[in-house]
């Protein structure tokens, strides 16, 4: 089941942000699997996250709290996200 | 004497739940696997108590969501096994994550104790927490331990004692807002009507309402329960914020964010910047590669050329055991005896044991490499290449142990954490050339071929073994485990000093497991297969009967295993081979290396590895080149040893896997040799 919402302004995959950007969670665009380990690493709706490495190509490299996670880019492009307002 | 308490312990990778465990335990402990599983698990006597407590540890999950075998296994076990208490292990440099667990702890229901770990680190990242302040907002006892440096160990433990005495009250604390607590009464009601009422009623209508497969899977035939699910998910979808399930783990969040932000009292915002800047090296897709490839060198440094000496030790020290007993045989009599305990027993456990250096250097290495936080890293840079034949980054451990022997891969595969995975990559393993395999190649091809030719002949069999393995791992993937890859979310744990004891468990362990369960295999096999090749043995006159013991001339032709060989020689003939070779490849099941030993039984040739050369004329007279070439791929592809399959068979969990194995080598190896024969034939070589 995916969620049925509307694209909201200002949301893009967390595959389209670059080294640096702090961004927040907006939705979570992938399957039931997916979704139950991407939340149980605590990537939910309302999460900061901020990317430590994007080159591309290859995985992407995220820092959420204290904890640093590798995103292949598949699931990566299943976490939508929304400019974090500091 | 009173009952045993059972403890679980609980909590995410990477929170030191097993140096914890390891303190509470000390070497009492044994490793299990869960019932009709491949995944592991270890239980021990609480130290210092008078009670009899056997804390079980758990594998590391982030939640009980049933997604990877781990969770579902670690579920299973909590809901039907009778614990009298969990503990959690929390990270407390991670705290927010690590609590998340601890609420689904808490919507199962079970009695609950937590020991807050590596408070030392926390303190040196600027973090500390109100820990009376979060316990008294979960209803849970918190005890803060240090368990590299054995801190806190005996308040935890009298905390265990005391909670198993007095067992603590749970309650679950999240509040899940009007609209999903609606619609958890709704499913509740009707999961009354089928007899289950109570906390276990309300986490089961929680679960099914997040989609949880399994459960989803074990209501699916109530249509009562599955209706009322039904219109309970569109209700929520239609309020139009997000899907049950990540509503209802938000929520969770939310809770737990707001008890830490509570309690927390950050001194100072001391960010992990050396670990990050490690990563900048250590994970970077290209400068990592170098640093890669020289640990993946080093590893296998390790586990074979470090590992050598002392093999070679324990070799001579059976093979000198063996003559002894020859030697000092107090009688002419019962020869069949001294040779059952000479050749059968000493060489049985001699085989055996002499894996025991490979196995503990590997894994000292594999621990130090899992420890440290490095293996992490390795994952990420392999995973692009090893997904593409269907394999997991992991998998790249094993199989470059493959190339030095199959038996500590196979023990390897344990860092591979799905069974799918798992089995995938023991499965093909037996394909990649191990050390034994050259051994057989350095007597074939020099004695079959020409200087110019032998390397690159040694060289196409590498690779075509390596091939092997690749298509098989490709087309296991899309037939037998078929399936969706799983998606690569990797926690990159803070690089760490592994710990001297730490490593030394690990290695105790491996070891203790290898020689309990496939060392007594191997022994059992290897008697079988000295009864194969020496009985019957032919009439000889009672006087000469010593001389002739040791194995000379063609006695073997008489034998089960000459029989044998010459029964098969009708299958063997498509190949080119004959009976004397079928025979030889039998004895050679002991390990590949035998061959040589059994080629010059056979052709009744003095020969050993130092000097091969009376063997190779031997052979060189009898064979052609071609059949020479399709003897060193047959060898290369059939299943290796016996040793191999036994440690399939402990590794698997699983005799259907082991003997799908054995079959699948033999026909493979069956047909690419009888296609390589016949063609080669037809070209006229």
């Amino acid at each position: 089941m995916t969620p049925t919402t509307p694209p909201l302004h200002g949301i893009r995959p967390l595959t389209d942000c670059v080294a640096g950007d702090r961004v927040r969670c907006a939705r979570l665009n992938a399957g039931h699997r997916a979704r139950s380990r991407l939340t149980a690493m605590g990537i939910v709706p309302g999460a900061v996250l901020e990317i430590l490495r994007q080159n591309g190509h290859g995985p992407l490299l995220v820092a959420l709290g204290e904890s640093r996670l590798a995103l292949g880019r598949g699931i990566a492009e299943k976490i939508l996200v929304e400019p974090a307002r500091p | 004497m009173s009952r045993a308490f059972r403890v679980a312990l609980v909590g995410n990778p990477n929170v030191g739940k097993t140096t914890l465990f390891n303190a509470l335990t000390g070497l009492r402990h044994r490793a299990t696997n869960y019932p009709g599983t491949t995944v592991e698990t270890r239980e021990g006597r609480l130290r210092d108590a008078e009670e009899n407590i056997i804390v079980v540890d758990f594998p590391g999950v982030y939640s009980l969501s049933a997604g990877s075998d781990e969770e579902r296994i670690a579920r299973q076990e909590l809901l039907n096994s009778p614990f009298d208490l969990v503990v959690q292990v929390v990270d407390t440099t991670n705290a927010e994550r690590n609590l998340y667990l601890t609420t689904q702890l808490l919507e199962l229901g079970v009695p609950l104790l937590l020991a807050f770990n590596m408070t030392d680190r926390a303190r040196a990242l600027g973090l500390e927490y109100d820990l009376d302040r979060i316990s008294a907002s979960i209803g849970v006892v918190i005890v803060p331990t240090v368990g590299h440096r054995g801190e806190g160990i005996q308040e935890l433990v009298a905390a265990i004692r005391h909670a198993l005495h007095s067992p603590p009250q749970v309650r679950n604390p999240v509040r899940y807002g009007a609209d999903i607590d609606a619609a958890v009464a709704a499913i509740e009601e009707k999961l009354a009507a089928h007899g289950l009422r109570g906390p276990r009623a309300r986490w089961v209508a929680l679960k099914l309402l997040e989609n949880d497969p399994e459960l989803c899977v074990e209501w699916e035939h109530q249509p009562d329960v599955m209706e009322e699910l039904r219109r309970q998910q569109q209700r929520l979808l239609a309020l139009g914020r997000d899907t049950p399930d990540v509503l209802i783990a938000d929520r969770r969040f939310g809770f737990v964010a707001g008890i830490v932000r509570a309690a927390q009292r950050r001194t100072a915002a001391v960010r992990r910047t050396w670990s990050d800047r490690l990563d900048e090296v250590l994970a970077h897709p290209l400068l990592g590669v170098p640093v890669f490839l020289a640990v993946l060198y080093i590893l296998f440094w390790i586990t074979f050329r470090l590992a050598d000496p002392p093999m070679r030790a324990l070799e001579w020290a059976f093979k000198h055991a063996a003559g002894v007993v020859r030697d000092f045989w107090p009688t002419s009599r019962a020869i069949l005896l001294r040779d059952l305990i000479a050749d059968g027993i000493l060489g049985g456990v001699g085989s055996m044991v002499s894996f025991l250096p490979n196995i503990a250097l590997l894994f000292a290495g594999i621990s130090i490499l899992e420890d440290s936080g490095y293996l992490t890293r390795a994952v990420l840079l392999s995973d692009r290449l090893m997904q593409k034949v269907g394999l997991h980054g992991r998998s790249f451990i094993p199989l470059l142990i493959g190339f030095g022997c199959n038996i500590p891969a196979l023990m390897a595969t344990r860092v591979l954490e799905s069974r799918r995975d798992r089995l995938t990559t023991m499965m093909v393993l037996p394909l990649i050339p191990c050390g034994a395999r050259f051994t057989v190649f350095s007597l074939l091809i020099p004695a079959f071929f020409p200087e110019p030719w032998r390397a690159l002949i040694l060289w196409g069999l590498y690779v075509l073994g390596i091939l092997l393995a690749i298509g098989g791992a490709w087309l296991l993937r899309h037939t037998l485990f078929r399936g969706q890859p799983e998606p690569l979310i990797v926690e990159l744990p803070p690089y760490r000093m592994p710990t001297l004891r730490g490593i030394l468990v690990h290695m105790w362990d491996r070891c203790l497991a290898y020689l309990q369960k496939a060392g007594t295999i191997i022994l059992a096999l290897s008697v079988i297969l000295w009864f194969l090749t020496t009985f019957p043995r032919p009439a000889v006159p009672a006087g000469a009967e010593a001389e002739s013991a040791a194995g000379s001339a063609p006695t073997i032709e008489f034998t089960y295993a000459g029989r044998l060989g010459r029964a098969l020689e009708p299958v063997l003939r498509p190949m080119g081979f004959d009976a004397r070779l079928g025979t030889a490849m039998i004895g050679a099941l002991a390990a590949r290396e035998v061959l040589i030993a059994q080629l010059g039984i056979v052709f009744a040739v003095e020969t050993d590895e130092e000097n091969p050369r009376p063997l190779r004329e031997r052979l060189q007279e009898a064979y052609s080149p071609l059949v020479g070439f399709c003897l060193a791929l047959f060898m290369l592809i059939s299943p290796s040893c016996l040793a191999t399959v036994a440690v399939m068979r402990r590794e698997s969990g699983s005799w259907k896997w082991t003997a799908v194995q054995f079959a699948a080598l033999y026909a493979l190896a069956w047909g690419v040799t009888t296609v390589v024969y016949q063609i080669g034939r037809w070209l006229g070589f």
